[in-house]
């Protein structure tokens, strides 16, 4: 097992991706950054199951071409099949069944949960299990426990919206265009992080659950008073308040987590690990304990496929196989 | 601070958070299977919150209820009806709602289907469904939610009947 060529579809991307050793990046194509417009003489909008359709093949062409290698190459091949949308997870599941069916190539299914832990192995050779893990985006905040290779244990999880949500709908109540984070962590530079006093949600209690919908509520609220009072906004004390927020909890949980688990070796990964606060804060404080934080580069952190290669190698080095029967799950969880 | 459209009614006040669970569970025990509740109303007032609720009615989990803004559905089949949680916040129109399967879903609906930002749609839904409006309304320290509906088609307008009748008084 060398070669694994990944596949993910789960919401916006259509991804392709080949990876040796499970660590080794050989290519990584992603739908919405490659000229489709000239192979196909359309756009592809970011949120169309049938788009994927339109992608897939062409994606899964330009990652083999990239990676210099073909199918008959190929030792394995993974793909995502949940949490997601069914219909988009159906198109990169169905062509990785029908490629391995095809060519007799060794097939996995991965979860894009754990697919996005995986992202840290591909750009950081020394970085082994066990670890902690928070995955935080738009649509995940959760921590895990990963003791050794594919087993994880859930620590905490939000009990509302992720922590990339509030980012997002906050930003975009200062202004800012879908996705926020990016343009909120620019903002945030500027700005003091202790103007507005605003909730860190479960932030006293033993439980590592998060919560995030109130301190989007409490911030909109805010900006409302404010308006109303004809005040002008300060938007960067505003974002780098509400950054500081949101940061504050993940931080503090994360470290909680790997000090009860005993562990010297803390991932960040998803979407919201991009955000340069979280990483700078996070690396400092866990470094007086000791810890060793590991985060993905910013294009690594959001959806790709060369991840899900990573997650599918290790399963399949293991000896793992799933069926050709295996559906798409859009609710899959991860861990116990 | 009332601006609404004329064909919203107003159906009742919350004003905390068991009155937002009396109203989930009302809207549990009326709904028939195959019905589809769109609910609107600005960021903050309450729209997942009602939906953890409504999951709770069913019998589901309500933890595993999470805002799907970023990931668009939910499916719930672990509970005494099939509970499908879609957000259309980030779609632009019709075309993006067929993109991630929407008419599927409407068309295999054997349980309850919620949109929230379902206003956003609303040109691509057959007019058959019940719409909740939620309003944050500030007073002193307590920030209560007054709630707005209207209807469309048979189905929906049973459904908005049932509630009224059940939900008597105003105030939850």
């Amino acid at each position: 097992m060398r070669l694994v060529l990944g596949i993910e579809s789960s919401c916006d991307e259509t991804a392709a991706a080949v990876v040796e050793d499970g660590r080794l990046i050989r290519s990584n194509v992603i739908a919405s950054q490659i000229d489709l417009h000239r192979k196909f003489g359309g756009v592809v909008p970011e949120i169309a199951s049938r788009h994927h359709v339109e992608a897939i093949l062409p994606v899964i062409d330009t990652a083999l071409a990239e990676a210099g290698v073909t199918l008959d190459d190929v030792d394995g091949i993974a793909a995502t099949y949940g949490p997601g949308l069914v219909g988009s997870l159906l198109v990169g599941l169905t062509a990785a069944k029908a490629l391995a069916f095809a060519k007799g190539i060794p097939f996995i299914g991965v979860n894009h949960i754990e697919g996005h832990i995986y992202a840290n192995f591909l750009e950081h050779a020394d970085a082994e299990p066990p670890l902690v893990c928070l995955t935080v985006s738009g649509g995940h905040t959760e921590l895990f426990y990963m003791p050794e290779f594919g087993r994880y244990t859930v620590l905490g999880r939000t009990r509302d919206d992720a922590a990339g949500e509030a980012i997002d709908k906050v930003g975009r109540l200062l202004g800012l265009p879908y996705p926020a984070g990016p343009d909120l962590d620019r903002l945030a530079r500027n700005g003091d992080p202790q103007r507005f006093d605003l909730p860190r949600g479960l932030a006293e209690e033993d439980s590592l659950d998060f919560s995030f919908s109130g301190v989007k509520t409490a911030a909109m609220n805010r900006l409302n008073q404010l308006r109303q009072a004809g005040e002008e906004v300060p938007r960067a004390d505003f974002a780098a308040s509400l950054q500081e927020a949101v940061v504050d909890v993940l931080v503090e949980k994360s470290l909680r987590a790997a000090v009860a688990k005993g562990v010297k070796t803390l991932f960040l990964s998803g979407g919201v690990a991009a955000n340069s606060r979280l990483r700078e804060r996070m690396t400092r404080e866990a470094a007086s304990l000791g810890i060793r934080v590991y985060a993905p580069s910013l294009q690594l952190c959001t959806d790709n496929a060369a991840m899900i290669a990573s997650a599918g190698y290790y399963r399949l080095q293991r000896g793992e196989r799933s069926p050709f029967s295996l559906n798409a799950d859009p609710s899959l969880r991860l861990g116990s | 601070m009332i601006a609404l459209s004329d064909r919203f009614e107003f159906l009742c006040e919350i004003e905390n958070e068991a009155g937002t669970a009396k109203l989930a569970r009302t809207l549990a025990e009326t709904a028939e299977p195959g019905a589809l509740l769109l609910l609107s109303g600005e960021l903050g007032t309450g729209k997942t919150t009602l939906v953890k609720h409504l999951a709770a009615a069913f019998g589901i989990d309500p933890n595993a209820v999470r805002s799907p803004t970023f990931t668009l559905v939910h499916e719930y089949r672990d509970g005494r009806l099939p509970l499908v949680h879609m957000d259309v916040y980030r779609l632009e129109g019709p075309d993006d709602f067929e993109g991630i399967g929407g008419y599927e879903y409407l068309d295999h609906n054997e349980g309850l289907i919620v949109i929230e930002w379902g206003e956003t749609v609303l040109d691509a839904l057959d007019p058959d469904w019940l719409q909740l409006r939620l309003e944050l309304v500030p007073e002193g320290s307590e920030v209560a939610r007054r709630v707005w509906a209207t209807s469309e088609g048979p189905g929906g307008t049973a459904w908005l009947a049932r509630l009224r009748s059940r939900l008597g008084e105003n105030l939850l």
